[in-house]
């Protein structure tokens, strides 16, 4: 799994604040609007739990480029 | 003005539940493109004058997104909702009478139908105006294009793949807000730009900070 790139870094005329860069080069920009009802940190936390709970299903398939499968829940018979 | 005028995208479209999944679909598809969703949504606290806020972003704004699919008439009597073809036309003034900067704005019109707004706003003619028949997976391509075009940024991914991270997106986000005890019909703008931004970021990240 890629290493979460989360340091905010200004741009060198100081107009943008990134939040990271993609996998294909995207710089990924702060955005203007705020949040109302969380923090900054309740939802990187959110993000990192529910990734976990996810299995990192955004991992890409490094021949189709796709997504990986996403884990199954395991077959129960009736 | 803002001096991030050329990265910012100014979003014009319905708010209601109706129109949400195109909403954020073109929300999603302008910040993963590597650009700032701007909207009339960022509004929503402060006392002061709604339209004066508008005619700031609009300022701010070099792309303008306008999407007139919920440009209908309804209630007693009914009458057209009529919020987006007038932000349009603000967005296109601007273009056309403001400073040299202003001049650089460009316009992306969207419909649920092809020449539908030809029976409401056939002035508009010429302009650059797409349908993506309510799909938010050709809504998100539809950006994507335009967005990679018009900035002539090659680093704005392809639409289907967008769509797809897009659609991995959707999966999470009940269960993301689900660890804070909310639902998606109760979150601001602002929530969701910035859980979108975060996810892309930590999900799609490089490998090399």
């Amino acid at each position: 799994m890629a290493k979460a790139s989360t340091t905010r870094r200004r741009s060198r005329t100081g107009q943008y604040e990134s939040v990271g860069r993609t996998y294909d080069g995207v710089t990924i920009l702060k955005q203007v609007a705020r949040p109302k009802h969380f923090t900054y940190q309740q939802i990187k936390q959110a993000i990192a739990t529910v990734r976990e709970q996810f299995g990192n299903s955004t991992d890409r398939d490094t021949e189709t480029g796709g997504f990986a499968e996403p884990p199954r829940a395991p077959f129960k018979r009736k | 003005v803002a001096r991030s005028f050329a990265r910012n995208v100014f979003i014009n479209c319905a708010f209601d539940t109706q129109f949400q999944p195109i909403f954020n679909a073109i929300v999603f598809a302008v910040i993963r493109s590597g650009f700032r969703a701007r909207c009339a949504l960022e509004t929503e606290d402060g006392a002061e004058n709604r339209f004066a806020k508008i005619q700031n972003i609009v300022e701010q704004c070099r792309y303008g997104i306008h999407d007139l699919s919920r440009t209908e008439s309804g209630g007693d009597p009914p009458l057209p909702r009529f919020n987006m073809p007038l932000e349009l036309g603000l967005f296109i003034g601007a273009k056309r009478y403001g400073s040299q900067e202003q001049k650089r704005k460009r316009t992306l019109i969207l419909d649920a139908e092809q020449y539908r707004y030809q029976r409401f706003i056939s002035d508009i003619a010429g302009q650059d105006i797409r349908a993506h028949g309510s799909d938010p997976a050709r809504a998100i391509e539809m950006v994507a294009t335009w967005l990679r075009v018009q900035s002539r940024s090659t680093s704005v991914p392809g639409g289907r793949r967008i769509a797809e991270e897009f659609a991995e997106f959707q999966r999470q986000l009940p269960t993301i807000l689900d660890t804070r005890q909310f639902v998606a019909a109760e979150i601001s703008f602002g929530d969701y730009v910035t859980i979108a931004t975060e996810w892309i970021a930590e999900s799609l990240a490089s490998a090399t900070p």
